[in-house]
């Protein structure tokens, strides 16, 4: 399989502080890559150098096996699409005004959409299972319902790649196993590659191709689920005591928390 | 499933056909009326001309109303078009250039002008416009510069200067000499009394191709407002496409400013009102508001020519009177 993104010693300063610290993956074409790691680890600095919206003095990104660089901005929306963890709108756009901006790249400067642009967003929406809310304004939706209309909006874009952040951040279980399972699918029937942080483990773990943990700005393990997500590498990334066993489905590695009154003191991790 | 199709080019069709025959409506209003006569028949036998013609009301209506109209009209659309950009910029439905301090500026750098002797048309535009991209360069340095679009920051700064500015203001016009004092204190409550028709020429051609690009740069704005990571995501130069609309708006404000002096809250209201009515999308709000704006301006220079029974009230003190109850009432009535 082709390799769909590849990062090759990014670096990147804040202010003096280094955010990213000669940071190289892969990501394979049509796969599911979840970055996870505690806060501030430069998660969302690396997704938006991804994206090209931080730019990086070191190191070397390629999309679809051409340089970052090369692109031109509106060609690089039509194979990369990108969610914010929110989106904040102030302005009264309607869920279905918000979903057909995401054709924007593939059409004019005043963006006027021909009959098949519109095909592509009604698909979108009923791919997302947002068609019944298309007339209402974007500030009366619930979390989820917003997310969902993000999604859509990135899928109207017919990207190859997607990004995520946290999309599933301060949603209810049912809707986090929605948009999990939208990305799967979008990942299975369209052949999408999938780029997502979360801080979920678990939904990491049961959905994740390829995990990569991220602390202080380095890459700290990266692969599949069961070499990633043991106890020794989520303790000492996250500073805390877990348990991690196998899930019943499938045998995905399961991460539960070890509160004080039941296991080791915390100091026995500062001696390992 | 069939949802609502595209019909962008129909609907900002129609609307702009329906607000234009708004405007010239308001056109005829304003040429028809003034302070020496209220009365529809006169005008009416005059324009047509033959008996009964009125050879100093045929001057007024064409030497003076006409062209005053014509600016008003200009004025109003540049302003309410420049709240409209900046609102989008911004992303705040309360940005707007007089509030920015975009116009107190432009004031300062015309009220210099003007103490400089110079001619209204290149000279007070061009300390006009220096003046605007100085106080623009300030606000953006005072809310630190790095993040150029942070919200409320900018707007935070722009009151700062504003308020800055109208200090500046006073002191310059504390200096004047009695015979300047009264045109520039009339020129700063917002005057069109002194527009005759080769100024109007003037501004139509540094105008219209200013309106003509804000256009194009519509559906830009509609994605500015999802935010710049979003924007930038769907393929919009975040940085260029801002730092033009930002110096062609703070133009177009500059250049009404040095004609007709300060008149707020055409810029706040007019989008404001035509965004509850016709939904956000700019590509239909940039041309509503450019000929919304304008009919609205025209309507309020009418009321300041016609009101009061000698004399008239300087066209800034209607637009600032009828534009703050509104705007209250708005705000109070509905969330944006």
């Amino acid at each position: 399989m082709n390799t769909a993104l590849c990062v090759e010693n990014i670096s990147h300063q804040y202010e003096k502080t280094d955010i990213l610290k000669k940071v190289s993956f892969k990501v394979k074409q049509g796969s599911f890559c979840i970055i996870i790691g505690p806060n501030g680890s430069g998660k969302t600095t690396l997704l938006k150098t991804i994206a090209g919206m931080e730019k990086s003095k070191e190191g070397y990104i390629s999309i679809l096996g051409r340089n970052l660089k090369t692109y031109a901005i509106r060609e690089l929306a039509k194979i990369l699409a990108y969610v914010p963890q929110t989106a904040s709108l102030d302005f009264p756009f309607s869920v279905f005004d918000v979903v057909r901006m995401g054709r924007s790249p593939h059409l004019g400067v005043l963006g006027n959409e021909r009959e098949s642009d519109i095909e592509i967003v009604q698909k979108a929406m009923v791919f997302t299972d947002i068609e019944h809310l298309a007339k209402r304004k974007m500030n009366c939706l619930s979390g989820g319902e917003s997310q969902r209309v993000n999604i859509a909006r990135a899928i109207c874009q017919e990207p190859q790649i997607i990004l995520l952040d946290e999309p599933t951040a301060s949603l209810d279980l049912g809707h986090q196993t929605r948009i999990m399972d939208l990305m799967a699918k979008l990942k299975t029937d369209r052949g999408m590659t999938i780029i997502m942080i979360s801080h979920d483990i678990n939904l990491a773990a049961l959905y994740g191709d390829q995990i990569l943990i991220l602390k202080e700005g380095e890459i700290v393990s990266q692969g599949a689920p069961k070499d990633v997500i043991t106890y020794e590498t989520i303790e000492t990334t996250y500073e805390c005591i877990v348990l991690v066993d196998e899930s019943p489905l499938g045998g995905h590695p399961r991460v539960t928390l070890v509160p004080e009154k039941y296991g080791r003191k915390k100091e026995s991790l500062a001696k390992k | 499933m069939n949802l609502i199709l595209p019909r962008s080019w129909f609907h900002i069709s129609i609307v702009t056909a329906i607000l234009a025959a708004v405007l010239l409506l308001t056109l005829a209003l304003g040429i028809s009326m003034g302070s020496s006569q209220m009365d529809i028949q006169p005008f009416i036998r005059t324009l047509m001309g033959g008996e009964g013609a009125d050879l100093t009301l045929h001057a007024i209506i064409w030497k003076i109303r006409f062209p005053r109209v014509l600016m008003a009209a200009m004025v109003g659309a540049t302003l309410s078009l420049g709240g409209l950009v900046f609102q989008a910029l911004l992303r705040n439905p309360l940005a707007e250039p007089y509030i920015l301090g975009i116009s107190g500026g432009a004031a300062i750098g015309g009220i210099i002008g003007i103490l400089l002797n110079l001619s209204r048309f290149p000279g007070v535009c061009a300390t006009a416009f220096t003046g605007s991209m100085a106080t623009l360069f300030l606000v953006v340095v005072i809310s630190s510069g790095r993040a150029m679009l942070a919200k409320d920051s900018i707007l935070l700064s722009g009151v700062i200067l504003n308020a800055f500015c109208s200090a500046v203001i006073t002191f310059l016009v504390s200096l004047v000499q009695d015979s300047k004092l009264h045109t520039i204190i009339f020129w700063l409550m917002g005057d069109l009394s002194q527009s005759d028709l080769r100024h109007v020429g003037y501004l139509a051609i540094v105008l219209l191709p200013c309106f003509l690009l804000v256009f194009c740069m519509s559906h830009i704005m509609n994605l500015l407002l999802m935010g710049k990571n979003l924007a930038h995501s769907m393929g919009v130069r975040v940085k260029v496409s801002s730092l033009i609309l930002v110096i062609v708006t703070s133009f177009m404000v500059s250049v009404t400013v040095s004609y007709c002096g300060l008149i707020g809250f055409v810029g706040l209201v007019m989008p404001h009102l035509l965004r509850m009515m016709l939904g956000p999308d700019h590509r239909i709000l940039v041309p509503a508001c450019i000929l919304g704006g304008g009919a609205y301006m025209v309507l309020c220079d009418l009321l300041a020519r016609t009101l009061p029974q000698s004399g008239e009230i300087p066209t800034g003190v209607i637009t600032a009177m009828i534009g703050a109850p509104l705007f209250i009432y708005l705000l109070k009535r509905s969330n944006p």
